[in-house]
């Protein structure tokens, strides 16, 4: 035993000469408690400085209570803190409910907005693989207001889309209102919406005119497109918020998205985020679906909903419930470089506002 | 001609003349050394200059001068309060001499000498190669430093003798003047003093009288302080329309290091800055000038020329100008510098200079007016809330820490999900959205929030919390999560007004 630790030390002292001091034993990590008394005890005292750290749960698992209730500690610590809302979701009301300092938090809501922002080849952030392509055909589609769709559903409106493939002839549709723009312009019209004339050439399908209201899927193309452009924005917002310096707490909420679309991003980012704030007091904190960081994750905890509490005060109700008022959330590490355990467990409970 | 060279460094050390006056009447209104030592001449027309090679050519701005000689007042206000301004409204003979008043200031400055150094060294920060004199009346200093280069320390009571040294042209003279002297024998200023006052006045009139006491160096009319700016500016014609933002930029930093010199001299530092670009205009008939101005607001008082130009950069990325622009005009707001006492034990907080470049940035990639601070409105409106710049709070006392719960938050919707509730016997039953049905575990509700009848933002609706199961189709259901897991804890909402059913947001 005593030959082994001698040669750590001789090898350690090798690396260090070449300058690999990375490889020394760490130095005692500083903790932020985040308010949650029980989280805090299985935790040694709080979420780890200068680490990534990552809350991962399904919806309404308590994950975006727990990152309110650690901003509510940085604030209180009067120290500025950032969030990057990825999918627009933040409610001001929950935050300053949750006693977090409205004024020392810098909220960044990314989004289809106004600003040219590059596309997806352009950015550095996304792994290529032909799963892009077929994204990128896919989100073309109405999506779905939610996660999954019934394949019938996805066949919908492909025999409008491409007759010739199935077969189908649909005859020309004949829209009174392009004719007569094509009469009075006389010139410059385009070949497809020319009148008929006499000749050999083949009569073209006119575009249809949609006269009815779209689709109820098509008006959330925007929040259910593939969120690739809000993924660029809030990578970019992330990298730029690292590399100033001086945040407390930097929250990357996740959660609207996909775990799917989320692993997709480089784990290189991770890695650069990761080296950001080491040896720094910042907390990079994750919130999603799944664990994405991976290894440069130095915690992990996985939320999960236990129990929800209904008041049944008012039983003369119709349902017998008249106030939600919380529930009991259970966190798990399942990965940690610092003090605690993989496997344990901390249980605590929410409360409304 | 130093208003030019000085916005444009690149020109020290060539030969360059300033025109000045409308085709086809175009001259040559200044020219520098290396000019002259070409041949040319002011007063040249532009036809006859043309014929010398190697020379470049600049037209006069009045703009340009008059915060050239802003600056010169600035340099002249690092050393002594009391600055009279040289320009008369009546002609341009002084628009390039401030005259200042030094009694006083050899106890915070030193020696006369070191004072005129100094002041000589801060001319230069700005751009200018200065003449300083000290002399016993204003009119004697004047008179050496157009007469002297350098620096000339004169005595009091000397000042007849050291000015008498001096030739005419070195006082400026007109030329109708000297020719007329030179006609009478005079050649030396100190030969013009000799000549008696009335006689003077009688063969030259007033204005003669005036270049005599000049020459005499012997005047004792007060000194007429001039008051200090309110702002400062920097102005600059551009000789062909700029139409790429890269150009554009070196002509705003220009700018932004002479208004940072000027600033640094009065230790103030920059709190607003205005830059108003003229743009060229495709049709000549209107007259009227078209211009883009762009305001940036600091919150932290800032005096770093390279992070202002970063700032102004990322503002003309996000709002360009339409048109080619001809002339840059740049404004600030002078402001006290920030002071601070730095501490060991401060809270973290990014470095606010800093900061703001990482916001206009984030701002670029975001888009603009989804950066900031969230601001709780005083309603009970649904989505109640602004969003305002982020400036970094004054740190307060620490209070005790007292024990908080951790809150249920709420992941809202925007914009929410259309929805349909169905009942059954007056409780909620089903919930629909995006074309998938749940079933309602449980329900609490309903609440109703009802407010603003008497203007267009009216709301009414009531809300419901509800725990539902996902209704998952029958290829899903192997793969999809069993338990707790399934089930979300939703807000819904109807909207009384447009009988409509909405999902507002889910617990979290």
């Amino acid at each position: 035993m005593a030959a082994l630790s001698q040669k750590q030390a001789i090898l350690e002292t090798s690396f260090i000469r070449r300058g690999l001091d990375g490889f020394q034993s760490r130095a005692t990590v500083e903790l932020q408690p985040c308010g949650v008394t029980e989280l805090d005890a299985v935790l040694g005292g709080g979420f780890p400085r200068g680490s990534l750290v990552e809350l991962c749960g399904p919806a309404s698992s308590g994950r975006t209570s727990l990152a309110y209730s650690l901003l509510a500690q940085a604030t209180e610590r009067q120290e500025a803190c950032a969030f990057v809302d990825v999918s627009d979701s933040l409610d001001p009301v929950s935050l300053a409910a949750a006693g977090v300092e409205l004024p020392r938090l810098l909220w960044i809501r990314c989004g289809e907005s106004e600003s040219q922002g590059p596309g997806l080849k352009a950015s550095p952030y996304f792994s290529s693989s032909e799963k892009e392509s077929r994204d990128s055909r896919m989100s073309k589609k109405p999506a779905p207001a939610h996660r999954w769709r019934h394949p019938r559903e996805l066949m919908r409106g492909v025999d409008q889309a491409i007759p010739s493939v199935l077969g189908k002839r649909r005859p020309p549709v004949e829209s009174a209102q392009i004719h007569v723009v094509a009469r009075c312009a006389g010139e410059q019209v385009e070949r497809d919406r020319e009148l008929p004339r006499r000749g050999i050439r083949a009569p073209r399908s006119l575009p249809a005119i949609r006269e009815t209201a779209p689709a109820r899927a098509l008006q959330y193309e925007g929040r259910n497109a593939k969120p690739w452009k809000r993924l660029d924005q809030a990578l970019k917002s992330t990298d730029l918020l690292l590399h100033g310096g001086g945040w407390g707490v930097v929250v990357v909420d996740l959660g609207g998205i996909s775990w799917v679309d989320v692993r997709r991003i480089n784990l290189s980012m991770w890695f650069r985020f990761r080296r950001a704030i080491e040896n720094t007091p910042t907390i990079l904190l994750l919130l999603g679906e799944e664990s994405c960081a991976r290894s440069c994750a130095s915690l992990v905890l996985r939320c999960q909903r236990k129990a929800d509490t209904w008041n049944r005060a008012a039983v003369r109700l119709p349902g017998g419930a008249s106030t939600f008022e919380g529930f009991e959330v259970q966190g798990e590490v399942t990965r940690s470089r610092v003090l605690s355990q993989p496997a344990d467990l901390a249980r605590w409970q929410t409360h409304t506002p | 001609m130093q208003a030019v060279v000085r916005l444009e460094p690149e020109l020290q050390g060539k030969a360059v003349a300033i025109l000045a006056g409308a085709p086809p009447l175009t001259k040559l209104f200044a020219v520098n050394r290396e000019a002259s030592n070409l041949g040319v001449e002011t007063g040249m027309t532009k036809g006859q200059a043309e014929a010398f090679a190697g020379i470049l050519w600049r037209w006069r701005s009045a703009s340009q001068e008059a915060t050239a000689h802003a600056a010169l007042l600035d340099c002249a206000w690092a050393v002594s309060p009391r600055v009279e301004d040289g320009a008369r409204p009546g002609g341009q003979d002084f628009s390039d001499t401030v005259v200042l008043d030094l009694t006083g200031c050899e106890k915070l400055f030193g020696s006369a000498d070191k004072i005129a150094q100094d002041l000589r060294r801060v001319a230069a920060e700005v751009g200018f190669v200065a003449n300083v004199a000290v002399a016993g009346n204003p009119l004697a200093a004047v008179s050496a430093a157009r007469g002297f280069p350098g620096v000339v320390v004169i005595p009091a009571g000397e000042e007849g003798g050291h000015i008498g040294r001096l030739s005419l042209e070195a006082l400026r003279l007109p030329f109708a003047f000297v020719e007329t002297l030179h006609r009478w024998g005079v050649r030396t200023c100190a030969e013009f003093a000799a000549l008696p006052e009335v006689a003077i006045v009688e063969r030259l009139g007033q204005e003669g009288l005036r270049w005599w006491r000049l020459a005499r160096g012997a005047d004792n009319h007060p000194l007429i302080a001039k008051g200090f700016p309110a702002n400062f500016e920097e102005h600059m014609d551009l000789d062909a329309p700029v139409e790429l933002l890269e150009p554009l930029l070196f002509v705003l930093n220009r700018l932004l290091e002479q208004l940072c010199a000027r600033l640094r001299m009065h230790v103030l530092s920059i709190g607003e800055i205005q830059v108003t670009l003229t743009l060229e205009r495709n049709d000549s008939r209107n007259k009227e000038p078209l211009v883009h101005i762009r305001t940036i607001r600091l919150p932290v008082p800032g005096r770093d020329s390279k992070l202002l130009l970063k700032l102004l950069q990322l503002d003309l990325e996000a709002h360009p100008p339409s048109l080619p622009v001809t002339t840059v005009r740049m404004a600030t707001v002078p402001v006290k510098a920030r002071s601070r006492q730095l501490g060991l034990f401060l809270p973290l907080s990014p470095d606010p200079e800093r900061l703001e470049i990482t916001l206009a940035r984030i701002q670029g990639t975001v888009g603009e007016g989804r950066v900031g601070v969230p601001v709780l409105l005083d309603t009970h409106s649904p989505n109640s809330f602004l969003q305002s710049r982020f400036v970094l709070p004054e740190l307060r006392e620490r209070r005790s820490g007292t024990e908080k719960q951790a809150t249920v938050a709420m992941r809202i919707y925007r914009p929410p999900l259309p929805a349909s509730v169905e009942f059954q016997d007056g409780t909620p039953v089903l919930l629909g959205c995006g074309g998938v049905r749940r079933q309602i575990l449980a329900f609490a509700g309903p609440w109703k929030r009802k407010g603003d009848w008497w203007s267009e933002t009216v709301f009414a609706r009531e809300e419901w919390d509800v725990k539902v199961r996902t209704l998952h189709p029958k290829g899903h259901a192997e793969a999809a999560p069993r338990g707790e897991e399934d089930i979300v804890l939703y807000r819904v909402y109807k909207d009384l007004r447009a009988k409509r059913w909405f999902v507002e947001g889910i617990y979290d």
